[in-house]
């Protein structure tokens, strides 16, 4: 029974680390592509915001629906902001780590 | 937003009617010589949902107070200063046994609706404690 | 979200006409008995749904005057008053109900506000 020689050693394909060269000709488009996340993020962030406030508008003139949509649309502004002030509030400190960075 | 408090609200109004209706039953159960001369009649309310039965929605209104047609009661005694030329006196067509269980119901009935707005009610500061 | 904006105001003078209609509405519960007593109340939704509508702007809003009207409408009784106890019952419910759902939801502004400008959720 013929035995062939041991190949490389790895994880599989799918934590196959990159090329390095491949990475820096990419990095253009992936700052691009998170910059495009974040602005697109944060114009839902905006819509969420003024919905609720339509909805808190409707309620000074008597003329929301029910009260369970006023709510839920309110929370849901509540949540949103949340989670894009502790977005940035991540990005800040990752960038004042960058910069505590020795070189 | 508070259709339900409204609409409980038509249904108390509604029953203390029929509870006032009830008590002047009660009080004239035995008077024979009303304004027109005649022994008083039995009233009865008669209920309908509000804006007619096709509306939805819109509680409980009071269609008419209406008199019983029932005949009224004929009893002998002929001491009686409304005694006719046979003895008999007429009184009222009022039962006191159904009127207490006509009482009974309407009681009942103004808690239930008291019973609705207070669960409305309690519903509503519910869905604001998501706020909070 | 703006710090002052229309809807805040908005908000605030809700909370002002409903803390005025309670008032008004415990007045005509108070004179259920009074003969010819004729019943009040405050449309504060109305004239702030107009003023929003024709564009009011924020300091506009903050003087929006709320007048009470008196309410000729309904069936009068024997004694002349044409107050329903029941109805002034519910509305007086509604109209507390109101006032807590405004301030629950200025609350939540205010924490909304809290959270972007301190950046601690």
């Amino acid at each position: 029974m013929p035995v062939g020689p041991i190949g490389p050693v790895g994880l599989g394909p799918e934590f196959a680390v990159p090329d390095p060269a491949a990475v820096t000709s990419d990095a253009g488009g992936g700052k691009a592509g998170f910059g495009e996340l974040l602005a697109s993020s944060i114009g839902k962030l905006d819509g969420i915001l003024a919905d609720a406030s339509q909805q808190a508008t409707q309620l000074a003139t008597g003329q929301a629906a029910d009260i369970s949509s006023v709510v839920v649309d309110i929370e849901r502004a509540n949540l949103a902001l949340q989670l894009a002030v502790q977005v940035r509030n991540k990005a800040v400190e990752a960038y004042q780590e960058l910069f505590r960075m020795q070189v | 937003m508070f259709e339900a408090l409204r609409i409980s609200a038509t249904g108390m109004g509604a029953e203390r009617l029929r509870m006032d209706v009830i008590a002047d039953n009660l009080a004239n159960a035995n008077t024979t010589r009303g304004p027109d001369g005649q022994p008083y009649q039995r009233k009865e309310v008669v209920l309908r949902p509000a804006g007619g039965f096709e509306a939805v929605l819109n509680g409980v209104e009071v269609a008419a107070i209406a008199p019983d047609p029932s005949p009224p009661r004929r009893v002998y005694d002929p001491g009686h200063p409304d005694a006719d030329a046979q003895g008999y006196v007429t009184l009222p067509n009022v039962n006191p046994v159904t009127e207490m269980v006509d009482l009974i119901s309407a009681s009942r009935s103004y808690e239930a609706d008291v019973t609705a707005m207070n669960a409305a009610k309690q519903m509503f500061t519910r869905t604001l404690d998501i706020l909070r | 979200m703006p710090l002052f904006d229309v809807t805040s105001v908005a908000l605030e003078r809700a909370l002002a006409g409903a803390a005025q209609r309670q008032a008004i509405l415990a007045n005509n519960i108070a004179n259920a008995n009074t003969p010819g007593f004729r019943r009040s109340d405050l449309d504060f939704h109305t004239a702030l749904a107009e003023a929003l509508e024709r564009g009011a702007s924020a300091a506009e809003l903050r003087n929006l005057p709320l007048q009470p009207q008196m309410d000729e409408s309904g069936a009068v009784r024997v004694d002349g008053s044409n107050v329903n106890v029941e109805r002034e019952m519910a509305s007086l419910a509604e109209n507390s109900l109101e006032y807590q759902s405004i301030v629950a939801v200025m609350r939540a502004r205010v924490h909304m506000l809290e959270q972007a400008i301190t950046g601690r959720v």
